[in-house]
């Protein structure tokens, strides 16, 4: 064999190689994920970068919110449930953007007065394994000029779960009894994991902050887990801190069971579930409030009047005058300091 | 029927108040404990700061429905403020400013420091008549910057544009109920100055120091933010709606200044004014001591809706002296 050839005959085989080395390696990083992933909800499209966020001091007449995900082959069941525990209706649009869900909220303090669980439901096998998952969004319609007159109305004030929902995401009430929003950075924050109404032990929660910060946790015999909210807004600049910053956090959970089956159709052999809840926090007063200046202050300003009054009456002691009418009136110099 | 009539007038009226004001302020601070809640729009310092109290201050949500631009202040949602002074009104007429003699929590505290000085044994202090005038018409302008401060969150001012977010509630922020009040239910957190912005900062330290003053003037001066206090003002713009009144019967009055003496707010008028008849001033809380320190037979007497429920009588007046003593 010429020299020539046979170096051609080495170099073919080497392509060769490399051709089924990249097919072993590569190949699966362009193969299609069939996996879904879990979604949430949003107050932006997914094709809107900005984040928004929704004030419990804002009551407007419709509520929207949009799906995470650019998925369009969604089969979505819409669920509502009311600060009372009733179930109501709720819209599901197929836009341009996504999924957009919506309901109305009439400016007056009626039975949505308070926190409102929105959730989402798809179901879909792939690859024999059945995929439920669930996006779920508490929103609080609030207004101070409707007063606070449900103040005592426990129902109103619980975070509740839904006996129709496959697997949700239950806080520890995360609003106050005027249903204001007070989580804070350092909370120490509890939710719960359910299952059509019933708690969930042994399910993966993970806890993701606005600058990607998470923790995952397994959840108790209650279904539940606890973690301190970690701080992660800071500006070097005082003019730019915000203590109103809203930051979010989305609280995810999932959940695997061993369970064949068949759905619509499709047979499965394991069940996965997820779920979804974002919800927002804002910096602690400990940030940027201080106790010490305000007892300095309050302090100085108690002294200064306590003083004042003190000199004042001090000042206008008159000196006792001893009258002697055959003598011209004069001052006492020994009562003078009495 | 005179009999009781004959007990009610010989009563002693402080310490009637004085029971009936531990009571109310149990009511107004601790009232959430007992799923109390009295209501929203009430015309004393219910603050709702204080977390579990029994009601709620109604100058708070007057500010608060005043964050609005003038075109939605003057359409549809102008009603909600027209509604709730309404309720508010409600409430006022049935008890007029007897709500701050014998309910308000702040008002209640502060006669408990005057209790506490007078069992020191030290004197008291009084405006003279000129500082008096003077310092009554500062609840005027702070009734009118309360309103027009959330107006102007809302509406641009020329030049200036919106005030911030961080104008909201400006009366709670300097009032001493939003720092003192919530202590009773061990909550210290509205003792901090707010560097979260230059305003919340200056809003705070006011409130501060304010809250230093309340504390040295309520101890030498009775009732000493009640000169200053809005809802004062404000009470007194409904005054002539009230069941409750206070009448004087000029014509019997000897011009003899005991009301005068006995009376907290020191209110001149009670003893130099015998044209008028509805004796209530704008600094009056109605707590009716002027009423039991009077002489004079029906001089003075408290009305409720045309009916006389107590008024002065010599009786009465000899008893209360002898008691004293
Ligand atoms: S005028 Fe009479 S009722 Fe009014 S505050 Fe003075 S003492 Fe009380
Ligand atoms: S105490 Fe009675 S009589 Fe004396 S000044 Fe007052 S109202 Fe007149």
């Amino acid at each position: 064999m010429k020299k020539k050839q046979k170096k051609r005959i080495i170099a073919h085989g080497y392509s060769r190689g490399l051709i089924i080395i990249s097919v072993i390696f590569i190949a699966p990083v362009f193969a299609e994920n069939r996996e879904p992933k879990s979604f949430h909800f949003s107050l932006t499209s997914p094709a809107e970068k900005k984040q928004k966020h929704e004030s419990e001091h804002a009551a407007k007449p419709v509520r929207k919110y949009w799906l995470s995900t650019a998925e369009k082959d969604l089969n979505l069941e819409g669920y509502l449930l009311n600060p009372l525990g009733e179930e109501k209706e709720l819209k599901i649009e197929k836009k341009e953007e996504g999924w957009l869900v919506s309901f109305n909220t009439p400016f007056k303090d009626s039975e949505d007065h308070g926190a409102n669980n929105v959730y989402v439901v798809d179901k879909k096998v792939v690859d024999k394994t059945l995929y439920i998952r669930t996006a779920k969004w508490i929103t609080v319609n609030h207004s101070c000029g409707w007063g606070h007159g449900h103040k005592h109305d426990k129902i109103r004030h619980s975070a509740l779960s839904f006996e129709k929902i496959p697997f949700e995401i239950v806080p520890q009430v995360l609003w106050d009894d005027k249903f204001h929003i007070r989580t804070k950075t350092g909370d120490n924050l509890k939710v719960f994991v359910y299952s059509y109404g019933k708690p969930v032990e042994n399910a993966k929660v993970t806890v993701v902050s606005e600058k990607d910060w998470q923790k995952t946790m397994i959840t108790d015999e209650n279904g539940g887990i606890e973690f301190q909210m970690i701080r992660d807004y800071y500006e070097r600049n005082w003019e730019r801190f915000h203590t109103s910053h809203r930051s979010r956090m989305i609280v995810e959970a999932e959940y695997e069971i061993n369970e064949s089956g068949n759905y619509e159709g499709e047979l499965y052999n394991k069940i996965i579930m997820s779920t979804s809840m974002p919800w927002k926090y804002s910096p602690a007063l400990e940030d940027y409030a201080s106790y010490k200046s305000g007892l300095t202050v309050g302090g100085i300003f108690f002294i200064l009047t306590l003083g004042g009054v003190l000199l004042y009456r001090e000042r206008r002691r008159k000196p006792f005058l001893e009258l002697d009418f055959e003598k011209k009136p004069r001052k006492n110099k020994k009562n003078k300091n009495e | 029927m005179n009999k009781f009539k004959k007990y009610i007038n010989n009563v002693n009226i402080s310490r009637f108040r004085f029971w009936f004001q531990i009571f109310a302020f149990i009511i107004m601070v601790y009232g959430g404990f007992l799923s109390i809640d009295i209501g929203e729009n009430l015309p004393t310092f219910s603050c709702p700061y204080i977390d579990k109290g029994g009601g709620t201050c109604f100058l708070m949500g007057l500010q608060h429905r005043f964050t609005l631009p003038i075109d939605q202040l003057i359409s549809f949602r102008g009603l909600a403020v027209l509604t709730s002074v309404l309720f508010f009104v409600s409430w006022f007429i049935f008890f007029n400013k007897a709500w701050c003699g014998y309910i308000c929590p702040l008002g209640t505290l502060q006669d408990w420091f005057t209790k506490l000085r007078q069992k020191i044994g030290i004197r008291y202090s009084n405006y003279s008549e000129a500082k008096f005038k003077k310092l009554k018409k500062i609840k005027y302008i702070l009734l009118g910057l309360l309103i027009l401060i959330p107006i102007f969150m809302a509406n641009s001012i020329p030049f200036i544009g919106k005030l911030s977010h961080d104008w909201a509630v400006p009366f709670c922020m300097i009032c001493p109920g939003r720092t003192v009040l919530p202590l009773f239910q061990g909550d210290a957190s509205q003792l901090v100055i707010d560097y979260g912005s230059k305003t919340k900062m200056i809003f705070t330290v006011l409130g501060m120091a304010i809250t230093g003053m309340f504390f040295a003037g309520a101890f030498f001066k009775k009732r000493f933010f009640c000169f200053f206090c809005p809802m004062s003002a404000l009470q007194f713009i409904f005054k002539k709606l009230g069941f409750l009144r206070l009448i004087k019967d000029g014509t019997k009055c000897t011009k003899c200044g005991d009301c005068y003496r006995a009376c907290d707010m020191g209110i001149r008028e009670i003893a130099d004014d015998i044209e008028s008849k509805d004796i209530i001033k704008d600094d009056c809380m109605m707590c009716f001591k002027c009423v039991a320190a009077c002489p004079e037979e029906k001089c003075l007497k408290v009305n409720f809706l045309g009916k006389t429920i107590y008024e002065a009588t010599e009786e009465g007046f000899y008893k209360r002296q002898k008691g004293k003593k």
